[in-house]
Formats: C-alpha cells, structure tokens, sequence
C-alpha cells in the first residue's frame, strides 16, 4: 500500500490509474501519450520506470492499520441461502458456522470486483469453502459470501459464486460520499449478529 | 439498450469501480471527430432496439458504428456522414439483422454532468451518463447550443445551396468489422495451461454466445485444461482480458467487466482489436492469434496516428 502512494506520487505522463490487490500493484497507462512524450516502447518505458521505482530505498512498513468498523448481519433464512449447504459440506450446523463466522475480526485486504466490494480475511480454516460451481444469477445487495478462506460483501445485486451466509443493512458505496466506499483497503471488520426486524429496522438498501 | 458513454472513468479501481466507456473507441472517435467534438465527449451507445429522437434545437449530428439503417424524416442518410438537423426533424435508427453497436454523436456532446470524471453510465451501480440508467423513451438529453468555428464550417459545407454536398467518411477510412482473427498477448497464467490447451487457443474457432453483453462476451469452444491446479489469487482484469471458467469456456471481459478476477487469465485482447471484438455478434465464429507485446504495441500506436492523421485531413477540408 505504500508503493502504491509512492507509484501515484511519483507518477509519469499517460498513467491512467494504478491499483493493488493481494499480492500485486498493476498499472494502467495510456501507450499512445508515454510513446509520443518519452519517445520509446511503452511498455519498455513503464518496466524502466517501475524498476527504478523498486530500487529506491525504502522503509519496510508493516500492515497498514485503517478504521475499525463493526457491522450488522443477519444470518437466518433468506438471506444465508448457502448455509445449509456449506454445514453439509463441512459436517457441522448452522450455528457453528455462523458462530466461526462472527468470532474474529477480518482485515480488508483490498476493494474490487464491484463498487465497494471488500475482499475480507484470514477466514478460520473451518469455514475454508470452495466458490459454488455454478454462480448464482442474481446475488442481492448487501449479502455476505465465503469464497476459500476470504469473505466479501455484495455491494450490489449482481451476479456471483461466492457462498452467500448472511444479509449485512449496511451500505458498502454512496457516490454521495467523499470517500465513495464505507471499507478500505487496511481497515479492520467485526461482525455483529442481528435478527431479521433489526435488519428491517436498520436496512439502508430498503430505498435503492 | 441506449446508454449515455464517453472514453472512461479512469483513477477509481481501487474502489472496485471499473472504466467503462465506449465498447468501440475507434467508431466512436470518428463520430466525434465528423462533428467537431473533443474526443472524450460523451454520446448515445445503442446496442440494439430501435431508435427515435426529435430535434429540440438545430444540431449537427452523425452516426456511425455497425449494424443499423439510419433515417433523418423517413429519408435513409448514411453511417459516417454529418447532418445538419432542424428543430422538428426526427433521426431514427433501425437495427439490421447480425446486430451490432452504433453510436450518435452531436456536435459539443451531451451535455450531462459528470461523476468522477466522466459521464460514463455505471449501471451496476447506478451512476454517470443518465441519472445511471439506461436511456428510455420521453428523455430529454441535454445539448450545447452554441458552434465551435470548426463546427460552423461543417454546417455551411453540408448545408451549401445548389448540389448535394454529401459530406462522408472514405471508404477506407471506415472501420472494418469483417476480420474474424483477434490479436492476443499471452495472459498472467498462459502457462499454466497445458500444451493441448494452448494449442487449441491457437488453433480452434470459438463461436460467440448470446451470453454477451457490456460486461462480458463469453464463448463456445473447446475446452481448456490446466495443467497445474493452483488457486487464482484474485488480481487486476480490465477489457480484454480472456479468462478461463471452471469448465474450460473463455470469457472475454468488456468495458464493463469488474476490476478484480479469480479465473486463470489465459490471453489479453489487444487495444487495437476490442473494437472489431466489440462489433462481433452470437453465433460468429471467431479466432485468436497470439502476438507479441512489441507487435501489440506497433499496431496500437500505428491506428493511433492514423486516426490522428485523419482528423487534420477533415480539419483541412474546410480551411
């Protein structure tokens, strides 16, 4: 996350965006303007520029530490429609699950897929389940999935293979807000279970 | 489907949201060059349905893309050639079989208001280009009044008395849709495939489903097998990447595909081709030919100075 800073501070012409996911930072850039201004290969230009970036000394910093957030779910039917099925597969019941699930907090690894999509971990090594083999068409907003040892919320009814667990009310992305996202890459998540006329009461979705 | 597009919404991956924009830049940068615009104004992408509009101003307007008849009061005009419609006047877009995505330009863009930058329609999140939705019948879209100077040469060559003075793109300047062989650049995990699966890549045609839209085009071919077994760490995708889905299929991602993916990456369309992919429809068989990043490169910039090329002859024709 620090390169991250650092690549946007430092910058070049025709750099379009750059963004980070687990184990990588990707860059986007415009081939046209880098050739015409540094008048060579882009690509070759953007390598150079990148291993130039790498050399520089650098202070190791750990984990970036954001805000802590808590966050409302619910866990009964309809909104955990993968339940009962990832309870047969790991051989427990619901509760043990949902309990595994809400008993530690997870760090937001990155943002991405969607608008607002948190890619939450480490996952306890019980809960580690496979996407579905067939996604589901239409996952509603708000819903909470395990795919492997992550677990994410759906900031939109969209399409999607995660195994979804539970309904968080709480809105993921606001284009009204400065800050676009609720969740950002470095803060920390625990969830707090509610029951379903809590949900109804707090659900920020109800109007969208 | 209509929706308000420009050439993206760049800056904000790390929010999860995508570029979006224009599924085919080059026929959108025509368009906006025959009517004296900026590159980067936004302007009506219509991927299928009819179209009809009525002009509330006098507007110089051009279409052009693949894939539909246009008529200005009944009387067929041709893709590719800038008319000077009255207020009154009707510009209607008919759809031809095989489908295809064509683009409306008027002169200055439509003129709505921006969201981060651009006024790309995000519809999976509801924002930009038309209060973020698709375009429907009864909206009003907002247009500049005034002319640049470049714009009133162009309106008093068309509208010249005496002759026609049919003003239209050349022939070879108009975008070829018929090449059925895509460029690619070996993907993040080309080499996780087996040699079978590589070979096929090379080799086979892959037939495009009805399963395609702004997100995505996915394909119908043989299928693909790794060879090793190593979960995806999710990483950056963007337009072009060609992913590989649990039964081996290929999805190729579009304009408005996520930011981030877990599939194996197999291939990268290049720049210079999403446009001629994006004008593809089901059932066309297509190709993949893998290339070099250097080659990818040298045709990307080459188109790129063509077109520049191009839009100083058109600025010159009416000096």
């Amino acid at each position: 996350m620090g390169l991250l800073t650092e690549v946007r501070q430092t910058g070049f012409e025709g750099l379009l965006d750059v963004s980070i996911a687990y184990n990588s930072l990707s860059v986007f850039f415009d081939p046209g303007l880098v050739s015409r201004r540094y008048r060579q290969s882009p690509q070759a230009f953007v390598f150079q520029w990148l291993d130039e970036l790498a050399a520089r000394e650098r202070v190791e910093v750990g984990p970036v530490m954001g805000k802590e957030h808590i966050l409302p779910i619910c866990y009964d039917p309809p909104f955990s429609p993968d339940l009962d099925t990832m309870a047969a597969f790991h051989n427990c019941s619901r509760e043990e699950i949902i309990y595994l699930h809400q008993s530690q907090p997870y760090y937001v690894f990155m943002v991405g897929f969607s608008p607002g999509f948190p890619y939450l971990g480490i996952v306890p090594e019980r809960l580690d389940t496979p996407r579905k083999a067939t996604p589901a068409l239409k996952v509603p907003a708000g819903s909470v999935g395990i795919a492997g040892r992550q677990t994410g919320i759906y900031p939109f009814e969209s399409p999607g293979g995660w195994n979804i667990i539970g309904r968080t009310p709480i809105r993921m992305f606001n284009i009204l807000d400065p800050d676009l996202c609720l969740l950002q890459a470095g803060d920390r998540v625990l969830f707090s279970p509610i029951d379903q006329q809590t949900f109804n009461y707090l659900n920020q979705y109800a109007d969208t | 489907m209509a929706t308000i597009q420009d050439m993206g919404r760049f800056g904000y991956r790390n929010k999860g949201i995508h570029v979006g924009g224009v599924m085919d830049k080059t026929s959108a940068f025509l368009c906006n060059m025959l009517v004296a615009n900026e590159q980067d104004a936004a302007l009506v992408e219509i991927t299928g349905g009819e179209w009809l509009t009525e002009m509330s101003h006098p507007q110089l307007i051009v279409a052009g893309g693949k894939g539909f008849n246009v008529f200005v009061n009944d009387n067929p005009v041709s893709f590719w050639q800038p008319c000077f419609l009255q207020a009154g006047d009707k510009l209607r877009l008919i759809p031809l079989p095989g489908g295809g995505i064509s683009y409306l330009a008027i002169h200055g863009g439509i003129r709505i208001k921006p969201v981060l930058n651009s006024r790309s329609t995000h519809l999976g999140a509801s924002f930009g280009g038309f209060n973020g939705r698709l375009l429907r019948p009864g909206d009003l879209l907002p247009t500049a009044v005034l002319r640049t100077t470049q714009a009133e040469k162009i309106v008093r060559h068309i509208c010249r008395p005496g002759a026609q003075h049919h003003l239209r793109l050349s022939n070879t300047a108009i975008p070829d849709h018929s090449r059925n062989s895509v460029r690619i650049i070996a993907g993040h995990e080309y080499d996780w495939f087996t040699p079978a699966a590589r070979e096929l890549l090379a080799s086979s045609l892959f037939e495009l489903t009805g399963m395609s839209n702004r997100m995505g085009y996915r394909f119908n071919g043989p299928a693909l097998q790794l060879g090793q077994h190593e979960q995806v760490i999710s990483s950056a995708v963007s337009p072009g990447t060609i992913q590989v889905s649990p039964d081996g299929q290929l999805l190729v991602l579009m304009a408005d595909a996520q930011t981030t993916g877990g599939y194996p990456r197999i291939g990268q369309v290049i720049s210079a081709d999403l446009p001629l992919l994006a004008q593809k429809s089901a059932g066309c068989q297509l190709q993949f030919r893998l290339v070099t990043i250097a080659e990818a490169e040298t045709v990307y910039l080459k188109r790129e100075e063509q077109l520049a090329n191009l839009q100083k002859d058109y600025a010159l024709i009416f000096t």
